[in-house]
């Protein structure tokens, strides 16, 4: 044979003269421009970058998330039931008495606002026809050409007029009458020449009307403030509260005091929603540009204003038990793989497309910890075979004795033809329908985080998504001829003549339904799936990347 | 072949010594070329491969592991076996059928000069040509023949059987019609 090769080698391996096609002149520019262009793009490093920037962005991202809900979220989550259950309590009466002391706050201040601008409150009863004018239309005029804001109330007349600037609110002018009922502010009736910059822009009436004048004050309310008020019961006594202070202040009393502003109605930008929740709110009200209080005895359905729950009807409404932190679970199912070979030539397209994912079992184990009644964390094993299935052909030698056609002799006097048989031995190549049952043996380690959702009492799902580690400890094959039922038992590396990396990292995710049986017994329903990539040469040109996929019923163990 | 300090102005990305690398070494490139590629544009598209390959990973090319005629004869046949398959020339399916037992067959290619030799490669079946070219000529052992061709090394002993057992054949054939004119 070496003889041969040296043979051939110098008659086929000699230097051949180009053809004028294949001078550098002509293939040369191509040549540099490809080179360049692969200098350029790095392909393989590019890829490996992008893959590995990926897997690690993702993994620390997975990390942190797992370091913010153990450190930081949760920095004590080492507690017993009980103290959590008083830190929550504590927790939610600290919260209640924030608000309250935030609403006196809230209340206290305002009243300290309206003190230092409150002039008079008079509740003037109805019989009384006979009241003295407290005021008059000079000092009306006076007041209204200072371009104060101010509110005037004429006894005689019986009007309330309330004006306002274009600094305070709307140009807009109220008049309120009633047939007796006057009341009149102190400041900017008595002192009329010299009112002061404080008393003239706020004014403050507290008064009652009876009830022959609060129709006609509901009527022009209606008409200048909206349908919202014809729901007021017209029948009982009504108290009408004005505060006319400047805009400016009311927007620095709806920012200091936005609760309080809510419940009385002034803001313009209140969605329906917070309305339900309001009691004595009336429609139209909200649309006043006015900072005007009306407390209105209404007919309105009065809706509670919401309130916390207490810790009993938190935990009615909580299928987890708090304390119970820590929980095992233990799983059996089936698997399947859905084996995703990519490169060229990793195998002949036939095997490729044949190749096919049969079930299989695994088993898992978990230790998991509950970070509040809604996250947990899990940490695993599990073992699980998979397995696939080749349909392909072989080729093999076969040894036929056959009666065939070995010469042919003419006769050239005759021009006859004598065609000579013998039996000789044939080498032939015979095919063979070979099916190969290959299986994956996989040891992984998995780290979860999972969104728990209770349904009600019993029920709770999970949303789970981790990383792994898995071990590929065992891929064996076996084939077996159709044609001579022989069976060959050989290793799935050798099979397609590739070198496995036995251990990838992957990614890997769960769905789970659980049933607690009581407090600390639960079964569940799994479905989960892990997907890695693993590399089978060197140049990370071929890879494995099998979607492993199984479904299981599992027993889970509060301790 | 080629002096070393051309190979190393190559691995300095230097064009001239490119193409000083490139007249040093086509004539030789090109042989194994013809052998396995008959299509004229094949040939071109398989020369540019070969080149731009060598100079692309020039540097892993290391002088103490072997010979640069080596290096470039590999590259050259691997790049051959991949424009093959990339045309789909290279079919190597065969059914089952019968051959010619093979005999002693080195006389008889020893025999036949150059010109004659090539000539029959010509008519050879892709196949068969690229198993006996990477095996006898090339000294390929199957278990490589195999993983070059991902085939299986069986159909590799087999398809250099046939393709012996069909250059008997055709010798026959040729000295048939010698003798009966």
């Amino acid at each position: 044979m070496d003889k041969l090769y040296k043979i051939l080698q110098n008659k086929l391996r000699s230097n051949e003269e180009l053809p004028e096609d294949f001078t550098w002149e002509n293939l040369g520019p191509s040549i540099l421009n490809e080179v360049t262009e692969h200098v350029e793009s790095s392909k393989p490093i590019k890829s490996n970058f992008f893959k590995y920037f990926g897997h690690g962005t993702i993994g620390l991202l997975a990390l942190l998330s797992l370091s913010y809900f153990l450190f930081i979220r949760y920095p004590n989550v080492d507690l017993n039931s009980k103290e959590l259950d008083e830190i929550e309590q504590s927790s939610i009466d600290q919260t209640q008495e924030n608000i309250n002391s935030r609403s006196e706050n809230i209340l206290d201040q305002k009243e300290k606002n309206i003190a230092t601008v409150f002039t008079k409150s008079i509740i003037v009863e109805s019989e009384n026809s006979n009241q003295k004018q407290l005021s008059s239309n000079d000092n009306l005029r006076q007041s209204n050409a200072e371009n104060n804001s101010l509110s005037e109330i004429d006894i005689n007349n019986t009007y309330i007029n309330s004006t306002t600037d274009d600094s305070t609110l709307v140009d807009r002018k109220n008049k309120v009458y009633t047939d007796n009922a006057i009341v009149s502010s102190e400041n900017t009736l008595s002192n009329q020449k010299k009112p002061s910059k404080e008393t003239s822009k706020k004014s403050y009436v507290n008064r009652e009307i009876s009830s022959n004048s609060k129709e006609e004050i509901i009527d022009i309310i209606r008409s200048n403030y909206g349908e919202g008020l014809s729901n007021i019961n017209k029948g009982s006594s009504q108290e009408v509260q004005v505060l006319v202070v400047p805009k400016e202040e009311v927007t620095t009393i709806e920012r200091k005091l936005p609760e309080q502003a809510i419940i009385a109605g002034l803001r313009s930008d209140d969605s329906t929603d917070n309305k339900l929740d309001r009691p004595n709110f009336v429609n139209g009200i909200n649309q006043l540009p006015l900072p005007f209080n009306f407390n209105l005895e209404t007919n309105y359905p009065r809706i509670p204003p919401r309130s916390i729950p207490s810790i009993s009807e938190i935990s009615t409404t909580r299928p987890l038990k708090q304390g119970k932190k820590w929980s095992f679970d233990i799983g059996v199912g089936t698997t399947y793989i859905v084996p995703n070979l990519s490169g060229d030539d990793f195998v002949t397209p036939a095997r490729k497309i044949q190749e096919k994912g049969l079930f299989n079992i695994q088993g898992n184990f978990n230790v998991n910890y509950l970070l509040d009644e809604r996250w947990e964390i899990s940490l695993g094993i599990s073992l699980a075979n998979y397995s696939t299935k080749f349909e392909y052909y072989d080729s093999r030698d076969t040894m036929l004795t056959e009666n065939i056609l070995t010469k042919i002799e003419i006769n050239s006097l005759t021009s006859g033809k004598t065609e000579l048989y013998e039996d000789v031995n044939l080498n032939g190549l015979a095919w063979d329908q070979v099916i190969h049952h290959n299986n994956y043996k996989y040891l992984t380690i998995p780290v979860m985080i999972t969104r728990r959702i209770p349904i009600n009492t019993h029920i709770n799902f999970g949303v789970g998504m981790g990383i792994h580690y898995s071990q590929l400890y065992g891929k064996t094959g076996k084939g077996i001829s159709l044609s001579s039922n022989d069976y060959t038992t050989y290793s799935v590396t050798e099979f397609i003549n590739k070198s496995f990396k036995s251990s990838s990292i992957g990614y890997s995710s769960r769905v789970d339904m659980n049933f607690s049986v009581n407090q600390r017994l639960l079964f569940g329903l799994e479905l989960n799936a892990n997907y890695s990539s693993i590399d089978m040469d060197r140049s990370s040109e071929i890879t494995f990347r099998p979607l492993r996929i199984g479904a299981q019923i599992k027993f889970k163990y509060r301790l | 072949m080629v002096d070393l300090k051309i190979i190393e102005k190559c691995k300095r990305k230097d064009e001239l010594a490119y193409k000083q690398c490139y007249n040093a070494c086509a004539p030789y490139v090109y042989s194994i070329v013809k052998n396995y590629i008959y299509d004229f544009e094949l040939r071109k598209d398989a020369m540019q491969e070969v080149f731009s390959q060598v100079f692309v990973s020039i540097n892993k090319f290391d002088p103490s592991k072997g010979k640069f005629k080596s290096w470039i004869s590999q590259i050259a046949i691997h790049r051959c076996i991949s424009v093959l398959r990339k045309s789909k020339k290279l079919n190597l399916v065969v059914h089952l059928d019968t051959e010619l037992e093979i005999a002693d067959y080195t006389d008889t290619i020893s025999s036949i000069n150059k010109e004659d030799l090539e000539k029959l490669l010509v008519n050879m079946p892709e196949g068969y040509r690229t198993i006996f070219l990477l095996n006898i000529v090339d000294d390929y052992a199957h278990k490589e023949i195999a993983e070059l061709l991902k085939i299986s090394v069986n159909t590799s002993r087999s398809q250099l059987s046939r393709a012996i057992v069909w250059i008997q054949k055709n010798l026959s054939l040729e000295i048939k019609n010698y003798i009966y004119g």
